[in-house]
């Protein structure tokens, strides 16, 4: 009984689930040229051939943001001599604070192969919305500064730029992580 | 004989006293304070620390306040349907008696902000914290690389 089950199991066996989200007939941004923090226009398919991870953030942001940037830093270390093939892009919902050269610096803080996107203040709600994500300037109690509301979303493109993955940033970093070794396997 | 029984009154009432003190005055420390270093051109990062308060009495962490920052706020990061979030805590933290409440990565934290220079990974910077009834008490921030686990 036990035998037939096993070869039943065999038989039927499909690749086992993601651990983030998988999607399929979609992919966002891919459409897209973003400015880098040298002001040439880059888009998904200049890192194709690489695992591509993209992310929202602002430099202003004093919690959240850099410490997803930093699990994704140590993600990229644990995955060891396959992590050169993961490519890590902050896109900024902060154009207006956050300049082209402090992004750039922000970034590299966090691991020197980390690119940043820095849409055009009125490019970023088009951005925004080609992700299927939100972007809120919310003024503090004071009305003198803003913080910003926005997705968390982690978008994971395989090496031919197709979005496959969306993750949460709270994920575990060795889920994560099997997931983006199986899209770095996949040819 | 009254005299020596006055003397043992007063000594008790004052027993009494200096032990009611004690006990009504919460005992807060800190654990595990830390910060984000900073780049140029960063003006903002995020502290966290434990708050341990050891006492019967509940407290509130209700302002902090830095020499090196121009302004620190009390703020909770969270995340709704896939939104982050961060709000200031305008009534502080409350610690209640005999717990410990966690300033952590992704829930409350000290939103440090006009920083005069950049945070340096290594340094220790010294914090003033101030509660409702601990008063004033100072804490030493860790100075973290931001690359590193805070």
């Amino acid at each position: 009984m036990i035998g037939l089950v096993t070869i039943l199991a065999a038989c039927t066996s499909a690749p086992p689930p993601f651990n983030a989200t998988e999607v399929t007939g979609v992919s966002y941004g891919t459409e897209l040229q973003i400015a880098d923090t040298r002001g040439e226009r880059r888009s998904l398919s200049d890192f194709s051939g690489k695992v591509t991870i993209v992310f929202f953030g602002f430099t202003s942001c004093p919690d959240v943001c850099p410490t997803t940037l930093m699990r994704l830093g140590q993600l990229r270390q644990k995955l060891g001599a396959d992590g050169a093939a993961v490519q890590v892009i902050l896109v900024t919902v902060d154009p207006e604070r956050d300049t082209a050269s402090r992004l750039e610096v922000y970034v590299k803080n966090f691991d020197a192969s980390f690119v940043a996107l820095r849409p055009a203040p009125q490019e970023l709600e088009s951005v925004v919305k080609a992700f299927h994500a939100i972007a809120m300037k919310v003024p503090t109690a004071d009305g003198t500064d803003y913080t910003i509301d926005h997705s968390s979303t982690i978008y994971v493109y395989d090496r031919k730029t197709r979005m496959r993955l969306i993750a949460q940033p709270d994920m575990p970093i060795e889920q994560l992580a099997a997931d983006i070794r199986r899209l770095l396997a996949d040819s | 004989m009254a005299r020596r029984r006055l003397s043992s009154l007063y000594l008790l009432v004052s027993i009494f006293f200096y032990v009611g003190l004690v006990c009504a005055t919460p005992k807060i420390a800190i654990e595990n304070p830390r910060v984000r270093a900073t780049v140029s051109g960063q003006t903002v990062s995020g502290a966290y620390m434990t708050l341990i308060n050891d006492g019967s009495t509940a407290d509130r962490l209700v302002s902090v306040s830095a020499s090196w920052a121009g302004m620190i706020q009390i703020h909770q990061s969270s995340t709704d349907g896939g939104v982050m979030r961060m709000r200031e805590m305008p009534d502080g933290v409350p610690v209640p008696a005999r717990s410990r409440v966690e300033l952590k990565p992704r829930g409350m934290h000290l939103m440090i902000m006009q920083l005069s220079a950049p945070l340096e990974a290594g340094r220790s910077m010294p914090l003033l914290l101030q509660f409702e009834k601990a008063g004033t008490v100072k804490a030493s921030l860790r100075v973290e690389p931001a690359g590193a686990m805070p």
